[in-house]
């Protein structure tokens, strides 16, 4: 099965809805190729909320506005190369994940510490949760963010390229195929960096374990 | 730590990160983005309307400096027919390029 295709199966529509839908977006970047740069407003108003997802949970909060904003301006110049091979959200999706990825270099490479360490705190919340408090209490709004907060730390100690596999493979769960097509990387990289980005996660939450 | 507690944190942690609470960006937002298409949409059309005339101006010069090296050439050999067509081109260019051949 193609990854366009297992795409669309695991969207909670029916493929006659997805297709019309793909149908609209599809008239509406026609519309703006042959250059009615205005009707771009529309694709934003249908895709937002999948791209805010995607940027929302990889980047500081302060930064998802701009970065959706960079997603959104990137998807428009290179309107023109999308041929309609996989659903326009999917290739959207890769435009997104790609930003955010070259936003960790950016920040990477200016040597931008983007979150202290791990601390105290963190290492009571892994404590609490290890020690067997009901899951149930995780709907709990403070101890979802103090895990988010661990997590986006840890990640903080790893390079853009390490963190790009984790979040795709370990947090979201997908594929590894379907990691390598959003990332544009070759399954084989992706699988040994997921491999190795996860050794590397687990030693950074086991040394904060072991400052308790 | 045990792979159950191990698997129970992953679970958790992946599960908090996946939540990243909601986030509504505003219509201001939606303004900037377009602002920003429209900006390098007229950049985009100011610099294919610039290429375009700016290749007109570098084939006019590259076609006189052709027309120019032409009639030096002609001048400069001594192909005597030629010589006098080139002399009476730069004499009168006008009439030589526009009257008809056969008066």
């Amino acid at each position: 099965m193609s990854l366009s295709a297992a795409y669309v199966m695991s969207l909670p529509v029916s493929r006659e809805s997805m297709e019309t839908e793909e149908r609209y977006d599809q008239n509406i970047i026609s519309e703006v190729l042959e250059g009615k740069s205005n009707e771009f407003g529309r694709l934003i108003d249908r895709h937002r909320e999948h791209v805010f997802r995607i940027v929302g949970r990889r980047v500081p909060r302060e930064d998802v506005d701009e970065v959706s904003h960079d997603v959104f301006v990137r998807t428009w110049s290179s309107l023109a190369s999308y041929r309609g091979e996989s659903p326009f959200q999917w290739w959207l999706s890769k435009i997104a994940v790609r930003t955010c990825h070259d936003y960790w270099r950016e920040r990477y490479r200016s040597k931008e510490s983007p979150m202290s360490s791990l601390d105290e705190e963190h290492a009571d919340w892994l404590e609490n949760t290890k020690a067997g408090e009901p899951e149930t209490s995780f709907d709990r709004t403070e101890s979802r963010m103090m895990a988010r907060d661990v997590v986006m730390r840890a990640l903080a100690h790893l390079s853009p390229a390490d963190r790009a596999v984790i979040e795709l493979v370990h947090l979201e769960e997908r594929p590894v195929r379907e990691a390598a097509d959003l990332l544009g990387w070759s399954v084989a990289n992706v699988k040994v960096r997921a491999h190795r980005s996860r050794k590397k996660l687990k030693k950074i939450l086991e040394k904060l374990e072991e400052r308790k | 730590m045990n792979q159950n507690e191990r698997d129970r944190i992953d679970r958790l942690l992946a599960a908090g990160w996946r939540d990243a609470g909601e986030i509504n960006p505003g219509e201001d937002w939606k303004a900037g983005v377009m602002s920003t298409i429209r900006t390098a949409s007229s950049a985009a059309e100011y610099s294919s309307t610039n290429g375009f005339s700016s290749l007109v101006l570098r084939v006019s010069i590259a076609a006189a400096a052709a027309a120019l090296a032409l009639v030096a050439w002609t001048l400069s050999t001594g192909i005597v027919p030629y010589q006098d067509l080139a002399v009476k081109l730069l004499d009168d260019p006008a009439s030589m390029l526009f009257s008809s051949p056969f008066v």
